[in-house]
């Protein structure tokens, strides 16, 4: 039993519940480095899903609660953000707590892959436009799609992806998860979907905020080459989803 | 009392006189095309398109990656571009007060390449210091003064002065959207009071106005406010709207003397829907302004009020210019941090510290925050301006001179770079309209024609109209033709009644009342419409109705269905089968002689013999058989109350005397049979057709202005024009400006019926115009989309001319041929449809009827020439559809009245056209009508972007950018008169309105004097005389 | 011989383009002063010119008078009304004392 409590409480940090939430995301603030941020989005989810995996049971329903209302609070909270680093973690958060919905089904692993693909892919873009532009954040006048519309179109697209649009990876791991909880909780469902809903708003009124505005002059665009290499890696993520899903589902 | 009445005439003066810098905006139905920027044509060219620039929140220039493209290709010239650096340096230099010379700057060559290497502005938004400027260039460390406060307060105030709407400042500073709520807000109430007819659901009480019927409806805010305002009013009437306004302008505490400015920036923030407000309010013979009255006043009261309430809703913000101003006193540091980061001007280093800080909202922290920021600001700002110097520096290859350049003399050489990218829209305008010059000038010749042998097979006088310059190049082309140009209502202003239709049209520019009617009636009976037509007007009508389409898409959906495949994919055949299918309107005749009085008379009784029997058959039941001739005698005679009745009508009518009585009454008020309508219905009458003496006056006045006095040909055709096209809002703006947006073939017609007629002849060659019995006037209509010219009332033609008819439709339609196939190419269609002349003809008749076509043609886009003189002047050249063409012999012309006449109608017009297609390439989301594919009509009079906006005014985007870049080329009208200098100069200063516009340079005035065969240009306020370029192998014009 | 009786009233003249007819014709009828002279095509001289009275092709470009006979009480209302139009628009206002014989035509 307690060593149940000490995986549950290692599960709770390294798929952070609120407050242990605060301290991931100050430590994601701190690391400089965008390629490590996106390598670390990667990965983060797996760890924990791992020891909630092996624990090998269900959660208790106050606990499943807190989970939820974790994945919801920061869906929320990230409509009203403009800064798209920021976005992509608090997303992360929210995905991770909605893991917990998984626990005691099979392939919790596949799952935490599935949310953590898109979300490193969508940090490597924001990483690209920081690097052009400074930041990537709706309180500047970016314009991006007259701007920079090669950009532009893979930041839309990745922005699709952590959304859970099909057939991204993780629109088939929320699939499952709806699935899974469906039959047992309604509320759990309902907040699953909850959040699905609240990122697609808040990824709206990124997009709004960063790329929609009138024509602007080019500039900083990245080269056709790389573009294609970011698009073939797009299609690869699609394949990726529909392998991820056929084994999930 | 009285102090009320002084104080309530005084807003509505203040409104009257901030509503004229609002232009007016006509229903599109007969869309015209005017100057946005009309109001301010009393201020010059540069002064007003600055000041509109800040009204109307508007480019009036383009930007400066479009001219470069112009000088790489080749419509800006390198000299005159140099020509016009040179002088705004000279100007430059002269306005800075510190103007040293520059040790080894050549600021010629820095202009140069600032203006065509560099895409960005140079202009730093903050003022730059000179020690810091030198810091920053030699890579030092800028020191980090901390900004002033009066500095930035004062920055503040110069953003927000009084004269602006104040949630305008609020939005600003806090990021609210009160300005796009009130607009919203303010929308919604127009379209429920203007509406004229196209919803189904229409607001109660319009009668009453606009202010009244909109309060009945107002939301609970604004209702708080008025009841505010009546609080303060004298008790018993409510509040009108001037109260309103003087209530609200004095809460939020502007000052008196910013009043006019403050409503006039209210009013353009909807410039269509003021100005289409502003229009209706003096048109005083539109139906709709009548019916429903609403004025500018009604709007602002309107505006006011909502604004109030929503500022009312706030909290936190100062909701008087007094608290705006305090606040900007004692906080300018925040405030300044505030407007920069709504304004998403916040550089990416410092975007999430701001951000935070302002969305916290502690004063403490956003003062840090904020002097750190502008502090970072000013260093960030000096640096780039270092970094473009010293590009600057190594294009010009002087960037050893600019390191050796101490600070005052940095300061110096921002200060006037600066001063000179203030002046870039006027450079690069300048620059291209002295090359568009050149190119006109270079194609003119004053060589007279060969004296001819023969006169010429068809003489055809054409609309001024810039499109009209394309086909009369290929008909004098393909055979012995001689065209001419005259304004496209041929001189005749007048109204035409068409048949069956029950409103008139103004057939003339809308500058001008008409002051003859003229009817359309016909021979056939046309009361039996088509079955077919009958179901058209019946599917259309039920798309108006609430519940029909639940009903009627199972029952008779397919039909539409089979509309829009037919028109979609195969919109010319589909076409013609309708075509076929729909009546055909009959053969008319028009009436344009005067009525005798008993013609009047008879015309008079005859209506209201009809109307008694109609009302007879109604009120009293009685079948027409029991009617006859007799009983509507005496009717009429009562009810004109030029008779008693006898004893046995009323038995005679089936009913009793006071029946009778009653019946009678109604007659004289319901169905007006008395004595006054019937006065005004002579009166009316008496404004159809012309008399004699007027008919011979227009048709001598068109031909001499034209300079067509002897030498008559056979046929003159007299050519009106107008377009076709398919689910075009904007149809109208396509057809003849100078028929008031309506197609010129009755103008036409009218004409050539006057100059056919013997009496008129008769009287012409009187006064010396002898017209040979074997000419005659026959009207055409050039249909500008497709090219093609067809020939009306041909059924008057005496059977002598009938053969040479054919030939003449030969070389016309030879013409249109050839011209489609110039035109085409412009339209970017596959190239299947390019090369063949048959081929492309086809190609702009499909044009003409795909309902997807967002660009059916390029109408006037691309005008920059108006010319007025003798076609043989012209000749030689291709003006590629870009001159209006007036012809214009001033040897005939001894008074100077033809001239005067073509100044003060024609040019006037011409000037609208090409001002409104310049600001709507400059700027088509404000100031021009955006694309036309968002576009919605809106209560039948103008279209929206959208489902909410305002309404857009000026030219869609397709009419005047192509893929985004401007096709037409935005310059002002080049206009060239050939006459001796001294009788041009005194035409032009005998019109008022025309010296105004030269003297203001809205227009670039050219005389070209045939005796001595130079030009003169009218250029900052003097006449240049250019050295000659003309074609002259010959001695001068003599004759 | 039966004495004609004259009543004081003052006389209102507006100098102004023709294109603000329609705003002199509406402030008036607002200040409920019931009718007016309108006299056409005039020309003058003004700070800015001598202004040819040319009627050509359409009414807005002439000057023009209108005239009303007011009670003393409309004036300052009249006035006050006129006073941001003429900040803006040249044309001149004259207010002067007149008799008239049918008075009941000119108040209520």
């Amino acid at each position: 039993m307690s060593s149940d409590l000490a995986l549950l409480a290692g599960a709770a940090l390294l798929l952070p519940l609120f407050p242990f939430s605060i301290l991931a995301v100050a430590v994601f603030e701190r690391i400089g480095n965008g390629t490590l941020r996106s390598l670390l989005l990667l990965v983060c989810l797996l760890p924990g899903a791992a020891v909630l995996d092996r624990a090998g049971f269900i959660p208790p329903d106050w606990m499943l609660a807190w989970a939820m209302l974790t994945a919801v609070f920061y869906a929320w909270r990230a409509v009203a953000l403009q800064d798209a680093r920021l976005w992509v973690v608090f997303l992360a958060v929210s995905s991770g707590a909605l893991l917990w919905a998984g626990a005691g089904h099979d392939g919790l692993l596949w799952k935490a892959l599935g949310l953590g693909l898109p979300l490193a892919m969508m940090s490597v873009l924001v990483e690209l436009i920081e690097r052009r532009f400074g930041a990537a954040h709706a309180g500047m006048d970016l314009r991006l799609a007259t701007a920079a519309p090669k950009l532009s179109a893979l930041f839309v697209a990745a922005l699709l992806a952590v959304i859970a649009m099909p057939v991204s990876p993780s629109f088939f791991t929320m699939l499952a998860l709806v699935v899974d909880q469906s039959r047992l909780s309604a509320p759990t469902t309902l907040a699953i979907l909850g959040c699905w809903i609240l990122w697609s708003w808040s990824a709206a009124r990124l997009f709004a905020g960063i790329a929609v505005g009138p024509r602007r002059e080019r500039t900083d665009d990245i080269p056709a080459g790389l573009a294609r290499i970011y698009g073939a890696g797009f299609v690869g993520l699609g394949a990726t989803g529909i392998v991820l899903g056929g084994m999930l589902l | 009392m009285k102090q009320d009445l002084g104080r309530q005439l005084s807003i509505r003066a203040t409104a009257y006189v901030a509503g004229e810098a609002v232009p007016f905006f006509w229903p599109m139905r007969t869309f015209v095309k005017r100057n946005p920027l009309h109001g301010l044509e009393h201020l010059a060219f540069e002064e007003a398109l600055a000041k509109g620039a800040d009204l109307f929140r508007a480019r009036t220039f383009l930007s400066r990656g479009q001219y470069q493209a112009y000088l790489a290709g080749g419509k800006v010239s390198a000299e005159s571009l140099e020509h016009e650096i040179a002088a705004a340096i000279g100007e430059a230099a002269g306005e800075a007060k510190n103007a040293a010379t520059l040790p080894g700057i050549d600021l010629g060559a820095w202009v140069k390449s600032l203006l065509t290497g560099c895409i960005d502005p140079l202009s730093p938004a903050v003022a730059a210091k000179g020690p810091d400027l030198h810091a920053a260039l030699h890579g030092a460390e800028i020191p980090a003064a901390p900004a002033s406060r009066e500095a930035v307060e004062a920055e503040l105030l110069a953003a927000f002065p009084d004269d602006r709407p104040l949630y305008e400042a609020i939005d600003a500073l806090f990021g609210t959207e009160l300005g796009e709520r009130l607009d919203g807000q303010v929308i919604r109430a127009c379209l429920a009071f203007f509406d004229e007819g196209q919803s189904v659901w229409s607001m109660p009480d319009r009668s009453k106005g606009f202010f009244t019927a909109w309060r009945n409806v107002a939301p609970s805010g604004a209702r708080r406010v008025l009841a505010e305002v009546e609080a303060g009013a004298p008790a018993g009437t409510a509040p009108g709207p001037e109260r309103v306004i003087d209530h609200v302008l004095s809460a939020i505490g502007v000052p008196s003397e910013a009043r006019p400015t403050y409503l006039t920036r209210e009013m353009m923030r909807l410039q269509g829907w003021s100005g289409f407000i502003r229009w209706r309010a003096q048109a005083k013979r539109y139906y709709w302004s009548q019916e429903h009255p609403g004025d500018l006043v009604d709007l602002l009261a309107v505006r006011c009020t909502l604004g109030m309430a929503l500022m009312q809703g706030l909290e936190g913000c100062p909701v008087t210019v007094p608290a705006l101003r305090d606040l900007c006193a004692q906080r300018p540091f925040e405030m300044a941090l505030r407007r920069d980061y709504h304004e998403r001007r916040v550089p990416a280093p410092m975007i999430r510290d701001v951000q935070t800080a302002v969305e916290r909202g502690k004063a403490s922290r956003l003062d840090k925050v904020a002097s750190r920021y502008l502090a970072e600001r000013h260093r960030a700002a000096h640096r780039r301006l270092a970094g473009e110097l010293q590009r600057l520096g190594r294009k010009t290859g002087q960037l050893d001179a600019l390191m050796s350049l101490g600070p005052e003399d940095l300061a110096a050489l921002v200060d006037l770079l600066s001063r000179i990218e203030r002046r870039e829209g006027m450079i690069w305008l300048r620059a291209s309209e002295a090359t568009a010059l050149d190119t006109l000038m270079g194609g003119l010749t004053l060589t007279p024609p060969p004296p001819r042998d023969k006169r010429p097979f068809v003489q055809a006088a054409f609309c001024i109209d810039v499109r009209s310059e394309r086909i009369r190049r290929h008909l004098e082309g393909v055979g012995d033709y001689q065209t001419f140009g005259i304004a496209g209502f041929f001189g005749v202003p007048a109204s035409l009644l068409e048949l069956g239709k029950g409103s008139e049209k103004h057939l003339c520019p809308v500058l001008l009342t008409p002051r003859n009617l003229v009817l359309e009636m016909s021979a056939a009976d046309w009361s039996d419409e088509a079955a077919v037509t009958l179901l058209d007007k019946v599917m259309h009508e039920l798309k108006e109705t609430v519940i029909s389409p639940f009903v009627t898409v199972e029952a008779i959906g397919l039909l539409f269905g089979l509309d829009m495949i037919g028109k979609t994919l195969a919109p010319q055949t589909y076409h013609r089968l309708r075509e076929r299918l729909d009546a055909k309107k009959p053969r008319t005749h028009l009436i344009l002689d005067k009525l005798s009085r008993e013609q009047a008379d008879s015309i008079v009784r005859a209506v209201q013999r009809a109307v008694i029997i109609e009302a007879a058959e109604h009120e009293l039941g009685l079948p027409t058989e029991d009617i006859n001739d007799a009983i509507v005698r005496e009717l009429r005679e009562y009810a004109l109350k030029n008779a008693e009745p006898s004893p046995d009508l009323a038995a005679r009518l089936k009913t009793d005397e006071p029946g009778l009585a009653g019946f009678v009454e109604q007659l004289r008020e319901v169905y007006r049979i008395n004595r006054g309508v019937a006065d005004m219905q002579m009166e009316h009458l008496g404004r159809v057709g012309f008399g004699l003496e007027e008919q011979v006056m227009f048709v001598q006045q068109a031909l001499s202005s034209i300079g067509l006095s002897e030498n008559f040909s056979r046929f003159v055709l007299l050519v009106g024009h107008g377009s076709t096209s398919e689910n075009n809002a904007y149809e109208s703006s396509l057809d003849c400006g100078a028929c008031g947006g309506n197609d010129g073939l009755s103008s036409a017609r009218i004409l050539a019926n006057m100059a056919n007629k013997h009496t008129v002849r008769r009287r012409l060659a009187e006064k010396g115009i002898e017209i040979p019995d074997d000419t005659w006037f026959l009207p055409a209509m050039h249909n500008t989309t497709t090219d093609e010219i067809a020939l009306h009332d041909l059924e008057l033609l005496p059977a002598t001319h009938l053969v040479y008819l054919d030939r003449l439709r030969v070389g016309l339609a030879s013409a249109s041929r050839l011209c489609a196939q110039e035109r085409l190419p412009a339209l970017g269609f596959r190239s299947d449809h390019g090369c063949d002349p048959r081929a492309a003809l086809r190609g702009t008749q499909r044009n003409a009827v795909d309902w997807s076509q967002v660009r059916p043609e390029w109408g006037l886009s691309g005008n920059a020439y108006f010319v007025i003189g003798r076609r043989d002047l012209t000749r030689g050249t291709s003006m590629d559809g870009r001159a209006f063409l007036h012809s214009y012999d001033y040897r005939l012309d001894p008074k100077r009245r033809l001239l005067e006449n073509i100044l003060t109608g024609p040019l006037v017009v011409g000037q609208w056209i090409n001002l409104e297609h310049y600001f709507s390439t400059v700027d088509n989301d404000r100031l021009g009508a955006g694309s036309k594919v968002y576009q919605n009509v809106t209560g039948q009079f103008g279209v929206m972007t959208g489902n909410l906006s305002d309404l857009r005014t000026g030219l869609p985007s397709q009419t005047v950018l192509n893929r985004g870049q401007p096709y037409h080329q935005p310059l002002r009208l080049t206009t060239l008169i050939e006459a001796p200098f001294d009788h041009a100069m005194r035409a032009i200063n005998g019109v008022a309105s025309v010296k105004r516009l030269v003297l203001n340079g809205w227009i670039r005035m050219v005389i070209l004097d045939p005796v001595t065969g130079q030009a003169h240009v009218f250029d900052e306020s003097k006449w240049i005389t250019r050295p000659s370029q003309i074609d002259q192998t010959e001695d001068l014009v003599t004759r | 011989m039966t004495k004609i009786k004259l009543s004081p009233l003052k006389k209102i003249e507006i100098v102004l383009g023709g294109e603000h007819v329609g705003f002199a014709k509406d402030l008036l009828d607002r200040a409920g002063v019931k009718g007016y002279t309108i006299v056409n095509n005039l020309s003058g001289k003004g700070s800015q010119g001598f202004h040819e009275g040319h009627l050509m092709f359409n009414e807005d470009d002439v000057l023009v008078m209108v005239i009303a006979a007011i009670v003393e009480e409309r004036v300052d209302p009249i006035l006050e009304g006129l006073e941001p139009f003429f900040s803006e628009h040249s044309g001149v206002v004259f207010v002067s004392d007149i008799q008239v014989t049918r008075l009941v035509k000119f108040s209520d």
